[in-house]
């Protein structure tokens, strides 16, 4: 949609046309505007500071792990049995947890040298600077908070999703807590076993008491390693839950020293007037009672009277 | 035929508000072609940008324009979100910051460029995206490329772009042309006897310009309307020219653009009607009773901030040491503002209570979780993670609790400040007597009685409702009658002893504003008589309680708010400029009222005879009400009232078919070259009288 209109090209033309005019009037002086162009370019260059490459990598490495952590929302969801990508699921856990990880770190160090950078020049000249780096920094920070959230999102889901499948095994296999004798219609991997025991397993246990017992065994060390798995994986979730519970605390408290943020940037002008009001009038107060001495006076002249007439008497 | 469901073109992405907001992110984006940015509301997506790049930091720049637009729309918060990290104005000491980019926001004006020249020669940042409010003129745009040239910056400058965006929006459909610098197309300066050809072109050049930007951020090309024969005319007939040679340069149209925009989906256009001031100046002097229009009249909102003035213990506070708290009223992240800023006050008090009521138990169920949370303590897996859940709920509904409360605070704030003035002042009373007037209903008490109560109401508030009566032609005050009013009040401006200071905190210059009631009854002589409240209510005037019978009401809307102040509920009756919309909007044949109206239609090709234009005939489903000389929240929100009666009753007329079901969308936009409270045009009334 466009509300507006880029002049971009016309502008362009128009400089063209002036240098041409220009070169008209003196050759050599469009040479050396070219050339004078270039060096002042070249030199913000290399003063583009060590803050801001570190602050694109930082940006750069946020924007890949967001599309990590994406990926991983996407697996987390995948709600299917048997098609549990659980290694990938893990090692992408990992990778992830070791990302967020290092950019706090990277983002620490931004924050380091934003503050050492500062520290060279003096203190008024760069407060605009200054202000850019935090607010820089900030961003980064609440990016990583945001998607750090995302995470534990994600975490949560594929929780709820391995509990939903635990809970939907249990239904189908007997579990080794509470051997259930009302046994239910036991569904294995194995398409035979499924045939064989779906359909009047409810009252029968006579005939197939013997072999049930032997599948029930089976079972019971298959069930043992998937919940073995299953608690790693959980216990890798609490550990990913700690760390993210450190990186929250420290983004904020970080946060908390940052100003109030729901202003608006005409928020400040007036109360700056108010206050240097305020100010000037108290220092006209004190000017006041600082020029007017008559207290002053009649305190000087009490002690010296006190004396003279302590010299006195006691000379006497 | 005509569509039963919504228009498109009315959802809510696509109000003024929504659509200005999406070309500031936009331009803030660095105006990039490759982003595609959603066209939602403000808060920013849960996972950061969705850009593939990297994040571009820039500085944002602008002049006093530039932040009146910006303030109201976007906080510093959303600033941060999209980017930007500091925001400075232009005319400031700037450090040179070398490797961020800027965005430049401001007006082409003369010292603007010059400052822009001078940075651009100190070479301040790495590269600029300079953005004009209105266009920039080809001159203009020469010597900008001298500087360029003599700075050695061309390079640097990335873009240039015309931002139409020439107006300030304040909520969703309410915008005003300018803000800080409003005096140059007030009342006064429209209306002078002194003022010259050119100087009365080039405000009329500037109307219409903003009246152009409108357009193009709707994307859509209205049918414009106006009364014959005033300032509203000529706008018109100015605003029609450049829309047609805007719509005649095919290659740089501003109106066929590509993208999803979903006005060109519409097959409605909207209608765009322009008003001037003349046609009623009734409502500018009116006392309000409404909570925004109270808001704006008697604590002095500017761009939806108001500053109250905080009671601190005495002993602080020595001679003029003002400490005041400013609070932003939003309607789009406060439900109790957007719900009871159209109420009468008396409403308003009911509501701060009942919610208070409501966020106490709120908070009651939160502290009772804090205190059973200790308890448990068993690490059975079940109760964990259901304590987890339960603590996850709490945490997500914390800052709306919070929010809450902090919306609830402002709220009790202000409710208390206005019920203080409206108590000092018997702003009630005054109200009440005024809608009486107006309805051409006869008063309970002579005029010559209030004026006289040294209770009733400020210097200016009695010279208002003095002005009132005069417009409204009542027979108190016509004739020799007014003149010994008049007499009366000039006794009391002339009292020394009298504590006449205005709210504004100066003194105020009574005699001269008496000149006002002079120039009005001159004006009132030359125009001849205006129709106010025709029928006293057309649109269902509903119950028309007036206060005294309502005194039994006290208790059960009061609280310690409302003591002393009346229960009055409003009548429901319609403005001139409301009723002039809904007939227009209508568009039926033979309406007396606006069969004098002129007629523009800027997409058609060669008007060779204007008056055989054909007209659209179905009824219009948008509206874009604007106002010369100065606008009221009194009448925006009769707009708003009018356009909520009209939707639950159905669009009438030739295409509602069998009722509107709700729907039928009707959207009115309401705009004005500025916002003025009654006190300031009453000054600009007197300054008028001094000058004829």
């Amino acid at each position: 949609m466009t509300a507006s209109r880029d002049r971009t090209n016309e502008f362009q033309s128009v400089v063209q046309l002036m240098r041409g005019r220009l070169s008209n009037g003196a050759a050599s002086g469009a040479a050396a505007s070219a050339s004078e162009q270039h060096s002042p370019a070249k030199a913000r260059l290399h003063q583009r500071s060590q803050f801001n490459q570190l602050a694109r990598r930082v940006g750069a490495d946020l924007k890949s792990t967001c599309a990590k952590v994406e990926k991983l929302a996407l697996l987390a969801k995948r709600q299917s049995l048997f098609d549990d990508r659980v290694p990938e699921i893990q090692e992408l856990t990992y990778i992830v947890r070791q990302d967020l990880n290092a950019l706090n770190q990277a983002i620490g160090s931004l924050q380091e040298v934003s503050r050492n950078g500062q520290s060279q020049f003096q203190q008024q000249q760069q407060q605009q600077s200054r202000t850019h780096s935090n607010s820089v920094v900030l961003a980064l920070q609440t990016q990583l908070a945001n998607m750090s959230d995302r995470f534990r999102n994600v975490l949560e889901t594929r929780t709820e999703t391995l509990k939903q499948n635990a809970a939907r095994r249990e239904q189908f296999s007997a579990t080794s807590s509470t051997v259930d004798l009302l046994a239910k219609p036991s569904l294995l991997a194995q398409d035979d076993e499924l045939h064989r025991t779906s359909s009047d397993v409810a009252i029968d246990m006579s005939g197939a008491e013997g072999n049930w017992r032997r599948q029930q065994q089976a079972l019971l060390d298959q069930n043992e390693d998937y919940l073995n798995s299953r608690a790693d994986t959980m216990r890798n979730i609490e550990q990913t839950m700690v760390d993210l519970g450190q990186i929250f605390q420290q983004l904020a408290t970080i946060v908390r020293e940052q100003d109030e943020m729901v202003q608006r940037i005409d928020a400040s002008v007036d109360q700056t007037t108010i206050n240097v009001e305020g100010a000037h009038a108290e220092l006209l107060k004190f000017f006041k009672t600082v020029s007017s001495n008559r207290r002053l006076m009649l305190k000087v002249f009490g002690v010296l009277i006190v004396f003279f007439v302590i010299f006195v008497v006691f000379l006497s | 035929m005509m569509k039963q469901s919504q228009n498109p073109g009315t959802g809510p992405g696509n109000s003024l508000r929504s659509r200005k907001i999406e070309s500031m992110r936009r331009m803030l984006n660095l105006n990039a072609p490759t982003a595609r940015l959603t066209s939602a509301g403000l808060s920013s997506a849960a996972g950061g940008p969705a850009d593939s790049e990297e994040p571009q930091w820039k500085v944002l720049i602008y002049d006093r324009s530039g932040q009146d637009m910006i303030s109201p729309l976007l906080t510093v918060k959303d600033l941060r979100d999209l980017g930007v990290t500091l925001h400075l104005p232009l005319h400031s000491d700037r450090e040179p910051l070398s490797d961020v980019a800027a965005v430049y926001f401001m007006n082409p004006s003369e010292e603007n460029l010059q400052r822009l020249g001078r940075d651009l020669a100190a070479g301040l940042y790495e590269s600029y995206h300079l953005n004009f409010i209105s266009p920039i003129s080809r001159s203009k745009l020469e010597d900008l490329a001298q500087a360029a040239i003599g700075g050695n910056a061309v390079g640097q400058i990335s873009r240039v772009v015309d931002q139409y965006t020439d107006f300030i929006c304040l909520e969703e459909d309410l915008f005003v042309l300018r803000h800080h610098s409003a005096d140059s197309l007030s009342y006064k300066a429209l209306n002078r006897p002194d003022s010259s050809d050119e100087a009365m072109e080039a405000m009329l050049n500037e109307i219409a310009g903003g009246l152009f930007s409108v357009c193009v951020t709707l994307g859509a090309v209205p049918v414009i309307r106006c009364p014959a024969g005033n300032a509203a005319e000529a706008v018109a007939a100015k605003l029609d020219k450049k829309l047609r040679d805007n719509l005649r340069d095919a290659r740089n149209s501003l109106f066929t653009g590509g993208g999803d925009s979903a006005a060109q989906y519409s097959f409605q256009r909207p209608l765009l009607l322009l008003l001037d001031r003349s046609l009623d100046l009734a409502t500018m002097l009116h006392h309000p009773w409404t909570y925004q229009a109270l808001v704006h009249d008697v604590l002095g909102s500017r761009l939806n901030r108001v500053e109250l003035p905080q009671s601190g213990p005495p002993s602080h506070q020595q001679q003029q040491q003002k400490r005041t708290t400013a609070y932003d009223l939003l309607a789009e992240e406060d439900n109790f503002w957007s719900a009871q800023r159209g109420a009468p006050f008396p409403e308003v008090a009911d509501a701060v209570k009942r919610n208070l009521e409501k966020y106490k138990q709120e908070e009651e169920k939160v502290g009772r979780l804090k205190r059973s949370m200790g308890f448990d303590a068993e690490l059975d897996d079940k109760t964990v993670t259901d304590t987890m859940s339960v603590l996850n709920s709490a945490m997500s509904d914390l800052p709306a609790l919070l929010a809450m409360k902090r919306s609830l605070d402002m709220h009790t704030n202000v409710a208390t400040c206005l019920a203080e003035k409206i108590k000092a002042r018997q702003l009630d009373l005054l109200f009440e007597l005024e809608e009486k007037l107006l309805a051409k209903q006869s008063l309970d008490r002579p005029l010559v009685d209030v004026l006289a109560d040294p209770e009733a109401g400020s210097f200016e508030d009695k010279l208002r409702l003095l002005l009132v009566a005069v417009l409204s032609d009542c027979p108190q005050a016509s004739g020799a009658e007014l003149d010994e009013l008049l007499s009366q009040l000039n006794r009391l401006a002339s009292e020394p002893s009298a504590a006449l200071s205005s709210e504004s905190g100066g003194l105020v210059d009574c005699a001269g504003l008496l000149k006002a009631a002079a120039y009005l009854r001159k004006w009132r002589a030359l125009s001849g008589g205006g129709s106010y409240y025709v029928g006293g209510g057309s649109g269902g005037s509903g119950a028309s309680g007036s206060g005294s019978g309502w005194l039994g009401g006290l208790s059960k809307g009061g609280s310690f708010l409302m003591e002393g102040v009346r229960n009055l509920v409003l009548r429901k009756h319609n403005l001139p400029a409301a009723r002039i919309a809904d007939c227009l909007m209508e568009n039926r044949a033979g309406q007396a009222e606006v069969e004098e109206y002129r007629y523009f239609d800027p997409k058609l090709h060669r008007v060779t005879d204007p008056s055989q234009i054909p007209r659209q005939k179905q009824p219009f489903q948008e509206a874009i009400v604007f106002v010369v000389g100065g606008g009221n929240y009194i009448e925006y929100q009769n707009l708003v009232d009018l356009r909520r009666t009209s939707k639950s009753s159905g669009v009438t007329g030739a295409g509602g078919g069998g009722g509107g079901s709700g729907g039928g969308g009707r959207r009115i936009t309401y705009g004005s070259t500025q916002l003025v409270t009654g006190c300031q045009f009453l000054l600009q009334l007197a300054e008028l009288g001094q000058l004829t």
